[in-house]
């Protein structure tokens, strides 16, 4: 008899303190990761404080660890800050649908990401660096409010290194410092001036509403990407992630079952819930 | 198993349940407590009062308690010890019997068995049910907040009851469903005659005043409607629809204790609670009391449906008896039959 709810303990391997509030954690179970797909998510906590649901930020294919990124919030994400590496951390998982790649290869991809919604982006987004050679030309947005909000910045250099690959990264206006030397601009209008077409091509968008809101209608009216070519997630509050819990549904959709992965298609025919 | 059909005269009935009680059966029964009626535990038949229609609760927690631990834990140091929850399930007891509780409540185990169960199994929920056996008595005389009926039971529905007894005079025939019945009967055969379906009263034409196919096929296009947001203006959010409800099933989790010792909880939760779905980041997707009710309308009438193939309602009427706005989902859902 299997208790559904009952964590395995995970190792901390790293923390990476990514900005001021936010961190990324790299654990491992039984000396490496798990196994999972980009997209999927899992519950991770500090016994004693309580669950939080977070994406998987790292690559699949890198078998020496997983990793998510968190912003410390609440009572959960404080017990999970306070965390030190060799410490223990509770997971669960890996739970929810999945970025399909097989449907990417041979596509031009464009990732866009928005504040912390660039996790799950780079989850699926060094899984497809990881494999090079499957894709044609990549593109990649990634926006936050400020300079001090970019997560990620150790790694910008390996992302802009691969082959037929473009980075842009940008910061909302008013967000930039002196030397910055990025963009400045809001996601969906740095969106809009990149040489991108909506033929033989995938977008993959995660973000604040917002944000997916206005870079789904320039990828759809401006560029001339199909619905079903928009791929994006949703975050809703979670508890159990196993379908049972009752509170993540859109409509009829669950999230953490249904999802967390959809295309613009399907989010076409929710009603107006998240 | 095929239905079985037996006779009991009310006076051997009062000696089954005392039977059960002397031989360690946990019987639970509808019993007086603190001025109104509950299932809870009797020591004797006297203790269970049959006269009541419905007791203010449901026997839902029976079958998912109020609070369950997942797991115990204690931490020191590196060592972090965690006790499976499942290893010790409270009540999860084979000589656990719930007697005279009413065809709605029965109908709602089997129901909320589908959610339990698709994709990941929850083992606390099974133990408990598996292990339940139902003894119901027929409704004579549903009240108004009563729509079993309409809910494709009905007020001598045998659905989810291990035995039905249905009264006749001064004795009952009882209905067997399945093994876990017939082993009681079994046990106290001396009790009990066997007899035929054809000796057993046929039910009432008992009638509906809506068709929940309607109010399904409503709820199917009209999520903005305006109709949500305006009749629920007077909910004021307490949930009691929700806690008294026996199919509404959803959890929250939490951790209880400090970083040394506790344990992790599963409690009931409600939608009708703003911080339901409440984001990290401050947004809501559900804002207003239209927004939360709608959604337990929806739950029940159309999204379990649609999964399951079952509507997440019994008919009960006790959302609607308890609600301190007089909110009637009976006359809600026939309001929205109208409108389909």
């Amino acid at each position: 008899m299997e208790n559904i709810y009952l964590p395995k303990l995970a190792e901390i391997k790293e923390i990476i303190q990514e900005t001021a509030d936010t961190k990324t954690i790299r654990l491992t179970i039984d000396g490496k990761s798990i196994d999972f797909l980009p997209g999927q998510f899992g519950e991770f906590s500090l016994i004693g404080e309580g669950e939080s649901t977070f994406g998987f930020s790292s690559s699949p294919l890198r078998k020496e660890y997983f990793e998510f990124s968190f912003r410390t919030s609440g009572r959960a994400t404080t017990g999970i800050n306070g965390l030190n590496e060799g410490d223990k951390l509770a997971f669960r998982g890996p739970y929810g649908n999945y970025f399909d790649t097989s449907k990417m290869h041979g596509k031009d991809i464009v990732f866009v990401g928005g504040g912390i919604g660039m996790a799950p982006v780079k989850s699926i987004m060094e899984y497809c660096l990881d494999e090079r050679d499957k894709y044609g030309k990549i593109t990649i947005l990634y926006g936050a409010r400020t300079v001090g909000d970019l997560l990620y910045k150790n790694i910008f250099e390996e992302w802009k290194n691969h082959k037929d690959t473009e980075f842009v990264v940008t910061v909302d206006p008013g967000g930039e410092t002196p030397d910055w030397k990025g963009k400045v601009g809001f996601v969906p209008t740095i969106l809009e001036q990149l040489p991108l077409k909506g033929e033989n091509s995938i977008a993959v968008v995660c973000g604040p509403p917002i944000m997916i809101k206005f870079a789904l209608k320039t990828l759809e009216e401006k560029m001339g990407f199909s619905k079903e070519n928009i791929i994006t997630t949703l975050e809703n509050r979670m508890k159990c992630g196993l379908g049972k819990c009752g509170r993540c549904n859109v409509g009829s959709v669950y999230v953490c079952k249904d999802g967390p992965v959809f295309t613009a298609k399907e989010l076409e025919s929710l009603p107006n819930d998240f | 198993m095929e239905e079985k059909y037996f006779e009991i005269s009310s006076e051997n009935l009062k000696k089954f349940v005392d039977g059960m009680v002397t031989d360690n059966y946990e019987v639970i029964a509808p019993t007086d407590k603190d001025g109104d009626t509950f299932y809870g535990k009797i020591s004797k038949f006297e203790e269970a009062n049959l006269d009541i229609l419905l007791p203010k609760m449901s026997y839902k927690e029976y079958l998912l308690p109020k609070t369950e631990t997942i797991f115990e834990y204690s931490i020191s140091g590196v060592d972090t010890d965690i006790k499976d929850g499942l290893q010790n399930i409270a009540g999860a007891n084979e000589k656990r019997v719930i007697f005279g509780g009413r065809p709605c409540d029965a109908g709602a185990g089997p129901i909320m068995e589908k959610v339990f169960n698709w994709d990941y199994k929850d083992e606390f929920f099974n133990e408990r049910f598996k292990n339940l056996t139902i003894i119901s008595i027929a409704c004579e005389k549903p009240d108004n907040y009563c729509f079993c009926t309409e809910m494709q039971l009905s007020p001598e529905s045998s659905y989810g009851s291990d035995i039905l007894l249905k009264k006749s005079g001064d004795k009952y025939f009882a209905i067997v469903t399945g093994e876990k019945g017939l082993n009681l009967v079994k046990k106290y055969s001396d009790l009990f005659t066997e007899t035929t379906k054809d000796k057993v009263p046929a039910d009432k034409d008992w009638k509906k005043i809506f068709e929940i196919e309607k109010t399904k096929s409503f709820l199917d296009k009209n999520f903005e409607h305006n109709y949500f947001q305006e009749r629920f203006l007077s909910c004021i959010g307490c949930g009691v629809c929700t806690y008294t409800c026996p199919t509404c099933h959803c959890f929250d989790i939490q951790d209880e204790g400090n970083l040394k010792e506790g344990r992790r909880i599963r409690n009931w939760d409600s939608c009708q609670f703003g911080i339901f779905t409440l984001h990290t980041s401050g947004h809501n997707p559900r804002v207003t009391q239209g927004d939360r009710y709608r959604q337990r309308l929806m739950h029940k009438f159309k999204i379990y449906s649609e999964k399951f193939d079952k509507y997440l309602c019994v008919g009960c009427g006790r959302c609607s008896r308890n609600c301190p706005e007089d909110i009637d989902i009976k006359e809600v859902a026939k309001n929205l039959a109208e409108m389909a």
